[in-house]
């Protein structure tokens, strides 16, 4: 197996503590956006200089409340609170077993992250880790059409501003931050983490 | 609003935004099915009788909101 840096291996398991916490059955980028949050780090000091507004309470409170979905409820008279309310409050105790597989608004975005990071790497725009880190999750998070974004753009948080604080992390000195692709082939760099990946979605 | 203006108002968005409105109520629903089928858990219905208000198996209600110990 690859190596992989431990900022990696730290926020997938805080992701999957969201998941649990939530009693959620699959892990998906919004989980993944508040685990990264949760751990703290070079990288997520960099997107809070980028974005203050994004703590990882704001971010818990955003995915708690489905807030990229109230704008579409209310289009249609619903308020979801009043329709929750009338199942009475949860109840303690254990949730539901959870089953660790990845969400495929997820899925959909790691290779496509991925494949653009390594074509910036292969451009020598971006210093050359020795192991693939959190950065590489926060880009894939931050994929378009991710429900991450979805919930960022309903805190007014910009996923591009955070992406090119993601990329600063990651740029070699004197260098200037390269433009995110838009397009890209999945990679050598994406194949080390899908098999990263796969493990945790094996259990 | 009643169920005539929902659907309504449903049906006269834009294909993207109709789909996006059916996401948000999946995802309201799901909600409430598992907030309701605790409620009702705790009641000591079974899974049998939950399935059956439910419109499903007893094993794809078990499967989906079983907590860990729970009996079958």
């Amino acid at each position: 197996m690859p190596d992989f840096d431990d900022s990696l291996v730290t926020a997938h398991h805080a992701a999957e503590h969201e998941v649990e916490r939530r009693g959620d059955r699959s892990v998906g980028s919004a989980h993944v956006l508040v685990g990264l949050l949760a751990i703290g780090g070079v990288v997520v000091e960099a997107v809070q200089r980028a974005e203050p507004a994004l703590t990882v309470t704001a971010a818990r409170e955003a995915l708690d409340r489905d807030a990229d979905d109230l704008p579409h409820l209310e289009r249609l008279g619903v308020d979801p609170e009043r329709v929750l309310a009338s199942a009475g409050p949860p109840s303690p105790g254990p949730r539901p077993k959870v089953r660790h597989f990845y969400a495929a608004e997820f899925q959909q975005a790691m290779a496509p992250a991925s494949a653009k990071l390594a074509r910036l790497r292969k451009a020598g725009d971006l210093t050359h880790e020795r192991k693939p880190g959190s950065a590489v999750l926060w880009l894939q998070v931050l994929e378009p059409g991710t429900r991450a974004t979805q919930l960022l753009a309903a805190m007014d948080v910009s996923p591009d501003r955070l992406r090119e604080a993601v990329l600063i992390t990651l740029t070699s000195p004197g260098r200037p931050i390269p433009t995110w692709p838009s397009m890209s082939r999945p990679s050598t760099a994406w194949r080390l983490t899908d098999a990263f990946l796969r493990r945790f979605s094996a259990r | 609003m009643d169920l005539d203006d929902v659907t309504a108002t449903a049906t006269r968005a834009e294909p993207r935004e109709g789909l996006r409105t059916a996401l948000a109520l999946r995802r309201l629903a799901e909600r409430l099915e598992a907030l309701h089928v605790r409620a009702a858990r705790e009641q000591g219905l079974s899974w049998a009788e939950i399935a059956a208000e439910l419109q499903v198996t007893r094993q794809t209600v078990h499967k989906k909101h079983a907590r860990p110990g729970d009996p079958r």
